[in-house]
């Protein structure tokens, strides 16, 4: 018992907990933007995979690693592109789509991979984001560790809460996006475009995920293998949710996430005699139980999946 | 699937996601009326 608590006290644990949550904040802050303008994005898994595929393969055919990141975006833009184009102009359903989106991604992901990369017994490496020690800050006693000994995507995954709460509570184009996911006919009598606001949102949401995807190839791991998103897409879909659409809440949710998640993989060797598939299934029992703590009071965008035509009342 | 075609999965699985996406699209079509 003692030992289990004693493992909160180390530092390592919480730089995990943060590394762990870099690709579900880019994830959940994707989610959210294209939920914020009322589009449900169930692609997500796919575009993650997908981000992982090209940003690892781009830095494998000796690109740079922003510049895998820079072509895990775009992939991701381009995959929500397709969502968007079947669920703002057409109005098809979100849920089909967005699964359609999920199965199509991760199978192109794959095929390019196989298609493209020689699989030996092992699977082939690059030279991964390393932690980078920010002067003088890294030095500060336990928050240093924490905090400012990090891979650069994920003082990029915290820089994006801070920019995604300012745009959509302080600008114009936030109120835009915010309006356009509650009543798009009152955007329209603005004068302004919801269709063109949806499938903006929906693409810069889709490359915040596809980035996302890229971090775990990129910076977590050193090679791309299938089934490396883990569900992640879907516990992003859940803290949307858990967040009620704010993306401060968002941050915290998946804290929490990685924390019960690294919390869980150094408990597997401190307690003895219970089954290690227990351990495996805390974080998303756990998360289930917040979701329900925390859901009911969540207030959910009035047009979310509501597909918006002109002149409907 | 994989079998049925004679192709390998990761093809397989393209082939059904594009199938699920087309009939998504063919959906959209049957809430017309072809009129002469």
């Amino acid at each position: 018992m003692m030992d289990a608590l004693e493992l909160l006290l180390n530092t390592n644990l919480w730089a995990a907990v943060l590394r762990i949550a870099t690709p579900l904040i880019f994830g959940v802050l994707g989610a959210l933007l294209c939920e914020r303008s009322g589009v449900l994005n169930l692609g997500i898994e796919g575009i993650m995979t997908m981000g992982a595929m090209t940003g690892w393969l781009t830095v494998y055919m000796g690109g740079d690693l922003w510049t895998g990141l820079l072509v895990a975006a775009m992939c991701g833009g381009l995959m929500g592109l397709l969502h968007a184009m079947l669920t703002v102009p057409l109005g098809l359903s979100q849920h089909v789509s967005g699964l359609g989106i999920t199965l199509f991604a991760s199978a192109l992901s794959y095929y390019l991979y196989r298609l493209i990369v020689t699989v030996g017994d092992l699977p082939p490496t690059i030279e991964p984001f390393r932690p980078l020690d920010i002067p003088i800050l890294s030095d500060i006693p336990v928050l240093g560790p924490i905090l400012f000994s990090q891979t650069m995507p994920t003082y990029l995954a915290l820089l994006s809460v801070v920019v995604m709460a300012y745009v959509l509570a302080r600008t114009p184009l936030g109120l835009a996006i915010r309006m356009t996911g509650e009543n798009p006919h009152a955007v329209e009598a603005q004068g302004l475009n919801p269709i063109r606001i949806r499938i903006g949102a929906v693409v810069a949401g889709s490359a915040l995920m596809a980035v996302g995807g890229a971090f775990l190839t990129t910076a977590a791991f050193n090679s791309f293998f299938p089934e490396m998103v883990q569900g992640r897409g879907w516990i992003c879909i859940a803290l949307v949710v858990f967040a009620s659409w704010r993306p401060g809440k968002a941050l915290l949710g998946a804290l929490l996430f990685a924390f019960f998640d690294a919390y869980q993989l150094r408990l597997q060797t401190v307690v003895e005699g219970v089954p290690y598939q227990l351990f495996l299934m805390a974080p998303y029992v756990l998360s289930i139980a917040a979701l329900i703590l925390v859901a009911r009071r969540a207030q959910v965008p009035e047009a979310l999946m509501t597909p918006y035509r002109r002149g409907e009342r | 699937m994989s079998r049925a075609t004679g192709v390998p999965s990761f093809i397989a699985d393209v082939i059904v996601a594009l199938c699920l996406l087309t009939m998504l699209v063919a959906l959209l079509f049957t809430t017309y009326r072809v009129r002469r």
